[in-house]
């Protein structure tokens, strides 16, 4: 097991965002979490990453316990992530966002930057690597533009070349395709289940609507209010009345407050 | 002895709860600190200095113009240096009012003067023993004032409709606008609300020390932002309870460690609690709460 | 190769600045033209110091003039009480200033944004009151008078001449290694925090040890204007030290374009050179100090030089020297070179 979540629990002051959740992620699967908004899924994310800490529970990482390890050293070990309201770094280029997302990922210490050339080294060596998972999100030749600047899924994209530069071994995609057309999105989960497969990255990702994650995942975790309701292969998901049900439901509700 | 230590310490408490109120509820609707807020203070001093050198106006009325006008003063301010930076770096906003306090305390210098002037009295001084305590009666008009304000300012956030809109608005501004509040006015009246206490507070400083300069919003200023710190920023119980707690460390400090060192001590505080407990305590809002 | 290129291209303005910046003795005949032209070197090294903070990681330091004061006083009592010659003293101060940041950037491991910029403005006021209360030490609001000019193989630094040209070539340098901080990893990590702290934390970024880093640097060049200060003006006192000045160090950095270090660098010209031509109205020069920083936030918040991006350039320098190393291989980049240029 790559990623192991045991009975984890968070809540803030009474509110209980993450209920008793038990999961385990197996190495080089596509593994979803889905749920109507609300249910949990991003809190899980920051519990997983490191930005909330768990009010119970544990959860490891290759065997590590990782429920107490601050935001960077969870990234050092290997575990990065996108996020839902997209977050880049809005002025730097698109090139320099990439290559951010390498930093724990650099040997050199942080004095050897003052030495000129020394820290052109280092730079050229960090270039490449990040021009390398720019152009794996198609992305390459808008190197020298603001993050501001691109469509909203060449954002999203942006923020998978950020993570996937420092190769990590878990990659959490927090609703990658959100936001996108149906063209964007078939391309985007394309390009997520190449990652998986020709990468070899083991990907947890987010979504809200389950059409978008039959197709791709290998295994999926249903939430409704924080707590885990169901979890299989597709097939018994989609399947399972529970999920029909939570999904049916709560479809009825957000049709009520669109309407 | 002690007792006298308490009294005074209370006294600049309650200068200090004045003013920490204007901090901590523009805070509370703009998420941001209003640095020019010192200066408005300084500049109710200033309006009091001029009705007290026109003469012939009764401290009541002095103090209710003076109020009216540093009011004015905060609704400007936030017109021309706040309003179009709404959405915008905090960066550039907290520039924005750090000019805007540059701007503020050298037009008093330019307009008012550079020196330190006297304020002609607005009533007789009389002091009273009681017990060892001397008492005088500027210090019963800066309590009895400042007690009064802000009880009235307690009716007006929880039992009128703007007061109401104000409390709203600062829990959450999007959802306010969008349940039809004009969240341009409310912003404006909390301006005017915070400046005119901030006035009062400037006025009652005046009387008291008898003494007007173009500079005194900076150090009180800073002192009233500790206290807002200290009882957790955008809460407006915890400004005035925290203002109480600084006005007695201040006056235990100077009488028993050092006068000269006395404002030291004011900041030594302050970079304590935003080191060890930053949102203050009495609660207020937490800022890392709602982070990702 | 045409003319307007060769004005466009950074190389060649940088070297036109500079040889104005080396020929500008020969024009400034008078002692206070040359106070002025020094005055504004000792600005320009204290706003870039400011820019590591500020503009590169988006800390708001209101107490730069405390550093500034820190490297000063310490120079200034070493070669008072113990003798020490300037260029000992010089880079002890520096340490000194440094270290007094990496105490100012305690409380940035805590807090951000406003609480931050008061936290700061908070040192700053006690370091004041620590050098008034200083007793015969630090002689108080008197100041510390006579202190000593440098001395060096014979180069005569009552002339001002001298101190301009060693303070030109400091600067110069300071401003060549503030330039390259974002174009290091170690920069790209400062201004990702300024950009988003906590995202940055996700990127592996330890975001507390590189705050009270961008402090220290920011303290270390602030240090090293201060000691030279001390040793040119050869008497201080807490009053050059206050508030004001951190917010005239500030003003130059915002006005200039913070983020660009170039942009700073100009604010300090400006804003050095600006009150002596407004000499007449000297009472006014922190109103108007006040009044643009107002309106240059509301119309034009990143500053003169705001849309200056030095650092794509050198990515490209480094891209190419990429592609030259492969000639003829990756076709991924080959496409990129067609498409990117």
């Amino acid at each position: 097991m790559l990623l192991e979540l045991n009975h984890v629990t968070k809540s803030f002051g009474g509110v209980v965002a993450t209920n008793d959740v038990t999961a385990s992620v197996k190495e080089g699967k596509i593994f979803s979490i889905i749920g109507p908004n609300g249910a949990g899924k991003t809190t899980l994310f920051n519990l997983i990453t490191g930005a909330y800490t768990k009010t119970s529970g544990t959860i490891s990482f290759n065997g590590k316990q990782i429920d107490s390890l601050k935001p960077y050293e969870i990234h050092e070990l290997g575990i990065a992530r996108t996020f839902q309201n997209i977050r880049l770094f809005n002025q730097m280029t698109v090139l320099e966002n990439v290559m951010t997302g390498m930093h724990s990922r650099i040997k050199a210490n942080a004095v050897e930057s003052f030495i000129p050339f020394r820290s052109r080294r280092i730079e050229a060596e960090i270039v490449e690597k990040s021009m390398e998972a720019l152009s794996i999100v198609g992305l390459a030749d808008k190197y020298a533009e603001y993050g501001t600047s691109l469509s909203y899924g060449q954002q999203r994209r942006l923020e998978i070349a950020r993570a996937l530069v420092s190769d990590p071994k878990l990659l959490l995609l927090d609703e990658p395709a959100a936001g996108m057309n149906i063209n964007e999105s078939a391309e985007l989960l394309e390009l997520i289940r190449w990652i998986n497969s020709d990468l070899h990255k083991t990907i947890i990702f987010i979504e809200h609507n389950m059409r978008v994650v039959m197709n791709v995942s290998d295994y999926i975790l249903v939430l409704d209010h924080g707590t885990k309701i169901a979890e299989g292969d597709p097939e018994t998901v989609s399947s399972d009345p529970v999920v029909i049900d939570a999904y049916l439901g709560s479809k009825k509700k957000g049709g009520d407050a669109d309407a | 002895m002690l007792i006298q230590i308490i009294v005074n310490g209370l006294t600049q408490g309650c200068i200090y709860a004045l003013i920490a109120l204007g901090y901590s509820m523009v805070y509370g609707s703009l998420r941001f600190i209003n640095f020019a807020h010192g200066d408005v203070y300084m500049w109710g001093a200033c309006f009091a200095l001029i009705f007290a050198r026109i003469g012939n106006i009764p401290f009541i009325a002095a103090l209710f113009l003076t109020m009216l006008c540093t009011g004015t003063v905060g609704v400007a301010l936030e017109f021309l240096a706040y309003r179009r930076l709404r959405n915008v770096p905090r960066v550039v906003v907290t520039a924005s009012a750090l000019g805007a306090s540059i701007v503020l305390s050298n037009l008093a210098r330019v307009l008012v003067g550079a020196e330190t002037y006297a304020v002609p009295a607005f009533f007789e001084t009389k002091y009273y023993n009681i017990g060892n305590v001397v008492i005088n009666s500027m210090q019963f008009a800066l309590l009895g004032c400042s007690l009064a304000l802000m009880l009235i300012l307690n009716w007006f956030i929880t039992s009128t409709k703007y007061g109401r809109a104000i409390r709203a608005t600062s829990e959450n501004m999007d959802v306010t606008s969008l349940m039809g509040v004009n969240t341009n006015r409310v912003v404006s009246i909390t301006f005017f609300v915070g400046s005119a206490l901030a006035g009062a507070a400037g006025m009652l400083v005046a009387i008291y020390y008898d003494a007007v300069y173009s500079t005194m919003g900076y150090m009180a200023g800073m002192k009233a932002f500790t206290s807002a710190i200290l009882g957790g920023i955008g809460s407006i119980p915890g400004a005035m309870l925290g203002s109480l707690l600084l006005g007695q460390i201040e006056s235990f400090g100077t009488t028993y460690i050092s006068s000269s060192m006395g404002p030291a001590i004011s900041f030594a505080t302050l970079i304590i609690v935003l080191l060890f407990r930053p949102t203050g305590f009495f609660g207020g809002k937490d800022a890392s709460a709602n982070r990702v | 190769m045409k003319i307007r290129n060769i004005v466009k291209d950074r190389r060649v303005q940088a070297g036109v600045i500079l040889l104005l910046a080396a020929v500008a003795p020969i024009f400034l005949h008078t002692a206070s033209l040359m106070h002025i032209a020094v005055l504004i070197l000792l600005y320009i090294i204290l706003s870039l110091g400011l820019e590591v903070a500020l503009g590169i990681t988006g800390l708001f330091s209101l107490c730069h003039a405390a550093f500034y004061g820190m490297g000063a006083y310490v120079s200034a009592l070493l070669s008072i009480y113990f003798g020490l010659s300037f260029w000992i003293t010089l880079p002890i101060a520096a340490i000194c200033a440094g270290l007094f940041g990496v105490l100012i950037g305690l409380p940035a491991l805590r807090t951000n944004g406003d609480y931050l910029a008061i936290a700061t403005l908070g040192f700053g006021e006690i370091f004041r009151l620590l050098l008034i209360n200083g007793g015969e030490i630090t002689r108080g609001p008197r100041g510390l008078p006579s202190i000593p000019r440098p001395v060096f193989f014979g180069l005569d630094f009552t002339n001002k001449g001298t101190y301009y040209y060693i303070l030109l070539f400091v600067a110069v340098m300071i401003f060549l290694v503030v330039l390259n901080i974002p174009r290091t990893f170690f920069g790209r990590a400062l201004m990702a925090i300024r950009d988003d702290e906590d995202a940055a934390a996700f990127m592996g970024i330890r975001t507390s040890r590189y705050k009270v880093c961008a402090f220290a640097i920011s303290g270390l060049i602030a240090g090293i204007a201060g000691a030279f200060y001390a040793h040119y003006i050869c008497f201080i006192s807490p009053d050059t030290f206050i508030y004001n000045d951190s917010i005239t160090i500030l003003t130059m950095v915002l006005i200039g374009g913070s983020g660009t270090v170039a942009g700073p660098a100009l604010g300090a010209v400006i804003l050095t050179v600006l009150p002596e031509l407004l000499r007449s109205f000297v009472e006014y020069r922190m109103l108007i100090y006040g009044l643009i920083v107002v309106i240059m936030m509301q119309l034009r918040p990143k500053g003169i030089l705001g849309h200056v991006n030095t650092r794509t350039s050198y990515l490209d320098s480094l891209l190419g020297s990429i592609r030259d190393k492969k000639i003829g291989g990756d076709q991924q980049g080959g496409s990129t070179n067609a498409t990117g240029t």
